[in-house]
């Protein structure tokens, strides 16, 4: 199975980096994002370490939900699902597959747009990276597992656009609490770290147990 | 099925008035709250349908997947209506009780927020089953959509639970400890709205039913139709 998931992985990988379209488009947007923020918030730097955290990672949830639906369109767009079911044999295969690179173009976007966004904050304070860093990297998996899950669900339905943050924010509402706050004690905020990180792992570990067991109920033809 | 209907109308007439009775005549006036403490006991068994319903969502989507009948479709739908109702009376009663109690319309107490992404999660499962595409399709994914969206609830309970503990708690559990008249009250309002839940539940199945059949007559005259 693994060999399976890092069969698709490294065949999506390939396929981004020869033109990095979609790629491109997400950090732009993302970037973006960040300046239409930075241009709106203007609050006293007290006020603003409290207010960053949450910024960041709502620029990260929109720009996963608009950028990470194109691995599985694309695949629809040239009628290229049976195809790969028949060399897979195994739904699930799939979808870790498109999780890995969903989850490698949003670390990508991520690395270009948080030092930007500390800048353009004028971010003074002293970091504390490791837990930056795992901050970033569960909370990125949680969001794309998520992400990935609804997008096949909205693939399926033939769903509209507007359709998948109606489905996709309210599901990740306990994530969004967990990052946003241990972020916060990333840059300086107090907080008790542990609580956020454990629920964090918590929810990952469920929403990869939920695809395991129901991603065959989504593909279902 | 309709026979059962019949009988739980006319439960449900004689337990409404008896829970009108015993909420404005019989139930003791609060102290401090003064008669606003009234709508709790609406309030409470709304919630209680609500949450309720939202199981049943969850545990039809389940039985949808395994068995594919129609019946557990329409279930859960009509489950789901019935909880959105409810859920958004949870809401607008519980803002008019904080109104009154604490002084505003909205605090971002857990229980409250909680209900209120609920409340979402049900508008967009309704929306989800409302798109336009083969029936079997929407049923299996709107299934698939209400067991993850069941799954996550409890997490986001904890997790605004676990945030609003960290800053200062303005407002802290409003504590019931009921007396007995209250909670026999209660109690009987609860048993009411759940006779409720289960009429509407049942009387929404039916007509979700019977637009199941409509749409498949049309088609079937369609069909000769064309063959003319």
């Amino acid at each position: 199975m693994l060999k399976k998931i890092f069969w698709i992985y490294g065949k999506d990988l390939r396929e981004e980096f020869k033109a990095l379209h979609n790629l491109l488009l997400m950090v732009v947007f993302a970037l973006l994002l960040v300046f239409v923020f930075s241009l709106s918030i203007n609050v006293s730097p007290t006020a603003s370490q409290k207010i960053y955290p949450v910024y960041l990672w709502v620029i990260f949830l929109f720009t996963s939900t608009i950028g990470l639906s194109y691995s599985l369109d694309k695949e629809r767009d040239q009628d290229a699902l049976d195809a790969l079911l028949l060399a897979t044999g195994e739904w699930y295969s799939i979808f870790f597959g498109k999780f890995l690179t969903n989850l490698t173009l949003l670390c990508l976007v991520e690395i270009v747009v948080v030092p930007v966004y500390l800048i353009f904050l004028d971010f003074r304070g002293t970091l504390n990276i490791q837990i930056l860093f795992l901050n970033l990297l569960l909370g990125s998996i949680g969001l794309t597992l998520v992400g990935t899950l609804l997008h096949a669900i909205n693939l399926q339905m033939n769903g509209r656009q507007i359709l998948l943050p109606i489905l996709y924010f309210p599901i990740v509402i306990p994530l969004l609490i967990a990052v946003s706050q241990s972020l916060g004690i990333a840059l300086g905020n107090s907080g008790n770290l542990q609580l956020w990180l454990s629920l964090m792992i918590i929810y990952d570990l469920i929403f990869t147990i939920i695809p395991l067991t129901i991603f065959d109920f989504v593909m279902e033809v | 099925m309709k026979w059962i209907n019949r009988i739980l109308l006319i439960c449900l007439l004689f337990c409404m008035v008896g829970c009108l009775y015993l909420i404005f005549g019989y139930a003791p006036v609060e102290k401090t709250m003064g008669v606003v403490q009234k709508i709790f006991y609406f309030h409470l068994s709304s919630a209680w349908i609500g949450f309720f319903a939202f199981f049943v969502v969850f545990i039809s989507g389940v039985a949808y997947l395994y068995t594919r009948g129609e019946r557990w479709e329409l279930m859960a739908l009509a489950s789901a209506e019935i909880g959105f109702v409810y859920t958004t009376i949870v809401l607008i009663t519980g803002s008019l009780w904080a109104r009154s109690i604490w002084n505003t319309w909205w605090s971002w107490d857990p229980r409250l927020t909680t209900t209120f992404v609920l409340w979402f999660i049900y508008l967009a499962y309704i929306l989800l089953q409302g798109l336009r595409g083969k029936v079997e399709n929407r049923a299996r994914l709107a299934a698939v959509y209400g067991i993850i969206a069941f799954i996550n609830v409890p997490m986001v309970f904890f997790s605004i639970r676990w945030w609003r503990a960290i800053h200062p708690v303005v407002i802290t559990g409003t504590g019931f400890g009921l007396p007995g008249g209250m909670l026999d009250t209660l109690l009987f309002c609860l048993l009411t709205f759940s006779i409720l839940y289960l009429y509407l539940l049942n009387l929404r199945y039916q007509g979700l039913k019977l637009v199941r059949e409509i749409d498949e007559l049309k088609e079937t005259v369609n069909n000769i139709r064309r063959r003319i």
